[in-house]
């Protein structure tokens, strides 16, 4: 952990959501930050994918991840969630320095991400998919396999896998293989398998992408009900209305860098989050209002 | 044509000893690729470990137990290394890696450097005893008119179909548990596996390792049956394997021994179709006796190409359960 | 399954249909009908015996058979077999499987007044026979020893051969790994495909039944008959599987179970025997000082490196040539930038075949032709594109001459018999170390 950072205590986490950054510059310093970013740079040759100086995600709230196409944005997820080699820099996972550690390892501290195309495990049923996920299967290890108690504990998971179908409504879906789920279904499947991992923090790469908007309405639902549960969150988005909706905190990345951080008021009225999006002849912002 | 003889003796091969010990080959293969995805084409290694892993300390004058041991540890130790080396390739990769590891693996053996303890190209004889000493049977043959074994083949067949009973029922108990359910999860993304906290290397790693204690039991049943010879542990095996496996259905838990006693059926029924047919002249010029061997061959692998194509699923199997269709 | 998910199904039964059909006819057509078992060729050695008639005239030796000589081979002590030259001087011996063989002549069954050059000799300790290999020994007989080699003139003899080796291998995979690039089939049954070029070329030239053209000439058609077939077996097989979404693992293993109908059908049509084509089977290796190489081979190797050379420019100059890169590189991107790409697969599968079709060729010249020549030489191809990097042409071409060097140098070395293991080991290493090759572009780790 950065020395800068360090005085933070745990505090209850109903407290830290409301109290957010004084200032809104880039790179501002949190009260509570569970995922810190320190001279985080993903370089393929001389094109600086992701460059970022100092990035905090606070506890316990929701921050929006926004930016033109090419931004970086899914590059800075693979590289919090180890799933893409660092070049310079490090990442901190509550006070754990997680650059280097494989991407499995980082997943069972708590930082359980998804991917921007939906990937159901298409020939294991629903339930097997979120059975799969949970992080306490006691029949997981192989030396356990033959004995009895694994059945028992199963049970439980079971219990715990069936409340959260019933939150996903996809529960008459249960024993079907989940490869004959339709596409918004498949999404549903992956929240609600992310969340049978009992993470401390998901993040959510595009989790609007390619679905209705009374599914999206859904879906953000899902995503306020997360942080009622004191699970932090931290998602990608295009559609600046989903932003505006459910996020206490909003990022902007443009070429590797954050622009802009802020409200989704300040961020949305800053003239180099506009700039980037104009820029940008690939992407646009989506606002509807 | 003797249509009942040639059924008979086809009927015959597809219990007999080596279709058990395909069977028992093709359930360690479908662990490691109906199940855990991996793309092995080098599973006559673990065979083939298992097979030479025996007979060499029995050949030396161990006991029968520590000589089976013996060969389990062998395959065990191979797929160590070959996992550990190669289980964190791309897949297409381990596919190129495991049959150049096979191939390496039946040139050493055989090589003339090799010889004092593998036997070189002439592998080993007459190591078995122990293991046909336990034999309860009497000497003689057993059975209904031409369906009949001698003594060594029923004892080679009791012991056999006996590991198959207890290796489906172990390999049932195995992917129908957390851990088998990780292994298929594995298979269809390893990167949502990753995403999920799971050390995909590992389980891939005992996945295999398992698959070859399987293969490990294929070989030294083969080496009691057949002695042991390198050049019969080619990659031309792991592939007929896969047809077996193919015909029986990846990824259910009976398929490699349907498949097995299927294939073989198969084999020894063509096999006799052929030499009849042309022994009777049906072919004319076209084809002489010594070519039912190969036209034999040439029909499995046909065989091999349509089952990929049109039943992925096996001969019985349910297209749902399709492991091999449209990614 | 039900047939409306694959509507390519009734060409795909063709196309399997017109193979077969296609090479039965040839086999009746063309080749001798064999008469060896199905399943493996059983090695021997044999020789002539014979000595160089002195006092003949005109430009060409004579020989004069030696008969009635018995030969003894044996392994370890224990004797294989015995043999006694016949009338044309000729002798052999079965043996059960390859390995290193001594051979003893028996000095005392020599007709008076001939022995042997170096009475030294009559025993060949170290004779190793390949597998299916007839190997030839020769005893040689009359005044006067042959000189020993010297270290130089083996190695850069093992070099030359290594270069030589390496072209055919070259040409071979360069085929494999563009049609892995552009595909991402691993296609095993590649090695059928160096096999087809060879045995249609035999077909042309030299069997009795065909139009025996030269061997020169017999080429051009080969390579159109492999071209054509590459193409009808990316129309009839490849594509609909493509069009279908395949798995690239099912797509594999169909190349597989089509490598086992080729082969069979080869040992079926052609026979399980070794032959050699009757133009340049036999030559007279030219001395150059510390070379000393066949002129087939000489020819071999720098018609391939022109060859070769040739196919590197039209890949970097021509349209084709740089859309087949491209889609190699990235299939998504390519495609979206304008390149017809179903229509560059279909021209590196036709460009492919044939290219490996002329290695086959070369293979056959500069050894010999049997129904498991390309199923040898496939894992040495792999070896080759892993090397130089999978996917890529120019890295075939480097991996197909370093595999070519490696194997043949090894054997300063070490045994001869490793000599595949060698090349097998480098592969693995190669993936180990970095799978994406020497040349490779892409990431292959997982």
């Amino acid at each position: 952990m950065p020395p800068e950072a360090m005085p933070v205590e745990a505090t209850p986490l109903e407290a830290t959501s409301a109290v957010l950054p004084a200032e809104s510059r880039p790179g501002v310093s949190k009260p509570n930050p569970i995922l810190t970013a320190r001279g985080l740079v993903r370089s393929f040759g001389a094109f600086k994918a992701v460059d970022i100086q100092n990035l905090e995600i606070q506890q316990g709230v929701i921050t929006a991840l926004i930016g033109p196409n090419g931004a970086g944005k899914t590059t800075f997820f693979n590289l919090a969630t180890g799933f893409d080699d660092t070049s310079e820099g490090s990442c901190w996972f509550q006070d754990q320095r997680i650059t280097g550690l494989h991407n499995y390892q980082i997943a069972r501290l708590g930082a359980v991400r998804t991917f921007q195309n939906t990937r159901a495990l298409t020939r294991l049923t629903v339930m097997e998919n979120m059975l799969f996920a949970s992080q306490q299967q006691f029949g997981e290890r192989l030396h356990r396999v033959y004995g009895a108690k694994w059945r028992r504990k199963e049970q439980k998971e079971k219990e715990r896998a069936r409340e959260l179908l019933d939150r996903f409504a996809l529960t008459h879906m249960a024993d079907e293989f989940a490869g004959t789920l339709s596409g918004g279904q498949r999404k549903l499947l992956e929240m609600a398998r992310a969340l049978m991992a009992e993470p401390t923090m998901v993040l959510l790469d595009e989790p609007l992408a390619g679905v209705n908007p009374a599914l999206g309405e859904t879906i953000l639902e899902h995503i306020l009900a997360l942080k009622a549960g004191g699970t932090t969150v931290l998602f990608i988005e295009h559609d600046m209305s989903a932003v505006r909706k459910v996020s206490d905190w909003v990022i902007c990345l443009a070429e590797g860098r954050v622009i802009a951080e802020g409200t989704h008021g300040e961020v949305g009225q800053n003239q180099l989050v506009l700039d980037a999006y104009l820029g940008s002849t690939r992407g646009g912002m989506s606002d509807d209002e | 044509m003797d249509w009942i003889g040639i059924t008979v003796a086809a009927l015959r091969a597809s219990v007999g000893p080596v279709a058990v010990a395909y069977a028992l080959a093709g359930l360690g293969l479908n662990l490691q690729f109906g199940y855990a995805g991996l793309w092995n084409y080098g599973h006559v290694v673990a065979v083939a470990a298992g097979a030479y892993g025996a007979a060499i300390p029995l050949e030396a004058g161990a006991t029968l137990m520590v000589g089976v041991l013996c060969g389990v540890a062998a395959a065990l130790v191979v797929s160590l290394f070959l996992g550990v080396a190669a289980l964190r390739l791309r897949l297409d990769y381990l596919a190129i890696a495991t049959i150049a590891f096979g191939e390496i693996f039946r040139q050493v053996v055989r090589s003339n450097w090799a010889e004092p303890v593998t036997g070189g190209v002439f592998g080993i004889q007459q190591f078995a005893r122990d293991f046909f000493d336990l034999n309860p049977i009497s000497e003689g043959r057993y059975g209904w008119g031409d369906f009949s074994f001698d003594h060594r083949s029923l004892w080679l067949m009791i012991v056999g179909w006996t590991l198959i009973v207890i290796g489906v029922l172990a390999m049932y108990m195995l992917v129908h548990s957390p851990w088998g359910r990780t292994v298929r999860a594995i298979r269809e993304d390893e990167q949502v596996a990753r995403s999920l906290g799971k050390n995909v290397f590992f389980v891939r790693l005992q996945s295999f390792m398992i698959g070859s204690v399987f293969g490990a039991f294929a070989g030294v049943l083969l080496a009691f049956a057949n002695n042991v010879n390198p050049d019969f542990y080619s990659l031309i095996l792991t592939f007929w394997v896969y047809t077996a496996l193919l015909i029986g259905g990846i990824g259910r838990v009976l398929g490699p021994v349907v498949g097995a006693v299927v294939f073989w059926f198969l084999f020894q029924w063509f096999d006799g179709f052929m030499q009849s047919s042309i022994a009777e002249g049906w072919y004319g010029n076209l084809l002489q006796t010594t070519d039912a061997g190969p036209f034999r061959f040439m029909l499995l692998g046909l065989i091999l190409v349509l089952l990929v194509v049109l039943r992925p699923q096996g001969f019985f199997g349910d297209k749902d359960e399709a492991l091999l269709d449209a990614s | 399954m039900s047939l409306a998910k694959f509507p390519h199904f009734k060409r795909f039964i063709w196309s399997i249909y017109l193979i077969i059909l296609g090479a039965v006819f040839i086999g009746a057509m063309g080749f001798p009908v064999s008469g060896a078992s199905g399943q493996e060729t059983s090695e021997s050695i044999k020789g002539r015996l014979e000595i160089e008639d002195t006092e003949a005239q005109g430009p060409r030796k004579v020989f004069t058979p030696i008969s009635g000589v018995r030969v003894t081979v044996s392994q370890d002590g224990r004797e294989i077999g015995t043999a006694t030259s016949d009338g044309s001087g000729e002798w052999s011996v079965g043996i059960p499987s390859r390995g290193t063989y001594q051979v003893r002549l028996h000095t005392d069954t020599l007709p008076t007044g001939i022995t042997l050059t170096d009475a030294e000799k009559s025993e060949l300790p170290n004779v190793l026979v390949d597998e299916g290999q007839s190997k030839t020994v020769r005893f040689n007989f009359g005044p006067g020893t042959r000189d020993t080699v010297s270290r130089l003139e083996r190695i850069s003899n093992l070099v030359l051969s290594g270069l030589r080796f390496g072209a055919i291998i070259a040409m071979c995979s360069v085929g494999l790994s563009l049609i892995y690039g552009v595909t991402g089939l691993v296609n095993f049954a590649h090695g059928e495909l160096v096999t087809l070029g060879a045995l249609v070329a035999y077909y042309l030239h030299t069997s009795a039944a065909g139009p025996q053209m030269s061997l020169l000439l017999a080429i051009v058609p080969t390579l159109i008959i492999c071209g054509l077939f590459g193409a009808s077996m990316e129309m009839g097989i490849w594509r609909p599987l493509r069009k279908r979404h395949t798995s690239l693992i099912a797509l594999s293993l169909v190349s597989i179970g089509l490598g086992f109908v080729l082969r069979y059908i080869f040992a079926i049509v052609f026979g399980v025997e070794f032959r050699s084509y009757s133009d340049y089977s036999v030559q007279d290796p030219v001395d150059f000082g510390w070379v000393s190489i066949a002129p087939k081979n000489m020819l071999i190797l720098i018609v391939s490196v022109m060859l070769l050379a040739a196919f590197g420019l039209f890949l970097m100059l021509t349209r084709t040539g740089v859309g087949i890169r491209a889609v190699a590189s990235n299939r998504e991107l390519a495609s979206v930038s304008g390149i017809n790409v179903e229509k560059v697969i279909m021209g590196v599968w036709i460009l492919g075949t044939a290219s490996t079709a002329l290695g086959g060729i070369f293979l056959g010249i500069s050894e010999r032709l049997d129904w498991r020549m390309g199923l040898r030489l496939l894992l040495l191809m792999f070896a080759a594109i892993v090397l130089g990097g999978l996917g890529t042409a120019f890295g075939a071409m480097l991996g197909g001459f370093l595999i070519g060097l490696i194997v043949e140098v090894s054997t300063y070395w070490i045994d001869n018999e490793f000599k595949v293991v060698v090349g097998l080991a480098v592969l693995v290493l190669m993936l180990f170390v970095r799978p994406k090759g020497l040349l490779g572009y892409r990431e292959r780790a997982a």
